[in-house]
């Protein structure tokens, strides 16, 4: 079994324990992802989180909800409203990310404003690239 | 340049940045815990007003000089403020609809920046130490 991961909110309010041992991050860099984490929202996801503290979720689709902590107002995670997708975890929050080396998918990568450019040669998925990507998935 | 428009996420707050406008990028844990990854932050030389949606945004004070604006309602995080200039705010990039062409001016705290990412542009990069001295910060405030 894998060891769980911790993370916590910028305050320490809210904390949290994972389920799962992923390698890599991705980066999706939507509107909605801009607006609530003010840049690229790096996720890493995850079977399970077991999260502790003044979580709170907001609806930002018919499909996902966000969750920040309730006092500090940190940007911690995304999950689908019916619980069947990814458990996805800001990697800012992690305590120790040091095993997640690398960033190896960029997420609606024709919307990342010109000012500013991750490098590194990970995929780039366009708008419509991501659309069809999650939707073979749903297929699957 | 004019002006530029911003919201949250779900629209409550919404604001306005005046004048010409740069990013900074900042690695800080502190910033890295919030965002949830490293902050690119945008600022105006005439400023930024909040014009809607005062009532739903929050600060959280996280250091001794400085705190933080979320919006309540969809926790998106928007704002720094240092406590002695509270009408000076400091936004995030992803909260503004930014033009083309702004410029970086400095990367903040690259000695503690995760490896997991890196940047193309070649802007100055400033350690924790360096940012703290030339505020007049002892070390052991670190946190910003």
């Amino acid at each position: 079994m894998t060891k769980p991961m911790t993370g916590r909110c910028m305050c320490g309010a809210v904390t949290y324990k994972t389920e799962g041992a992923p390698s890599a991050a991705h980066a999706c860099h939507c509107d909605d992802c801009q607006r609530f984490s003010g840049a690229a929202f790096v996720g890493v996801d995850f079977e399970a989180i077991e999260i502790d503290g003044p979580i709170k979720w907001f609806q930002s689709s018919d499909w996902g909800e966000r969750g920040s902590c309730g006092t500090c107002g940190s940007a911690m995670f995304w999950r689908l409203r019916d619980g069947n997708g990814p458990n996805v975890a800001a990697i800012g929050s992690l305590d120790d990310a040091s095993k997640i080396t690398a960033i190896d998918k960029h997420y609606f990568a024709d919307n990342i404003p010109p000012a500013y450019a991750f490098s590194g040669d990970a995929v780039r998925l366009s708008r419509e690239e991501t659309l069809a990507f999650f939707e073979g998935m749903t297929d699957d | 340049m004019s002006a530029v428009t911003g919201q949250c996420l779900c629209g409550a707050v919404q604001a306005i940045g005046r004048g010409t406008a740069d990013i900074a990028i900042c690695h800080c844990k502190m910033c890295q815990r919030w965002h949830g990854g490293p902050s690119i932050a945008v600022n105006f030389s005439d400023g930024i007003q909040v014009v809607a949606g005062e009532d739903a945004l929050a600060w959280y004070r996280s250091s001794d000089w400085a705190e933080r604006g979320f919006c309540k309602t969809c926790g998106s995080t928007m704002f720094y403020r240092v406590i002695e200039a509270l009408d000076e705010l400091s936004g995030e990039g992803g909260s503004f609809d930014l033009p083309d062409g702004l410029p970086i001016r400095e990367h903040y705290f690259i000695d503690e920046k995760p490896d997991y990412y890196d940047f193309k542009d070649d802007a100055r990069r400033v350690t924790g130490a360096e940012v703290m001295a030339r505020y007049g910060m002892s070390p052991e405030g670190k946190s910003i």
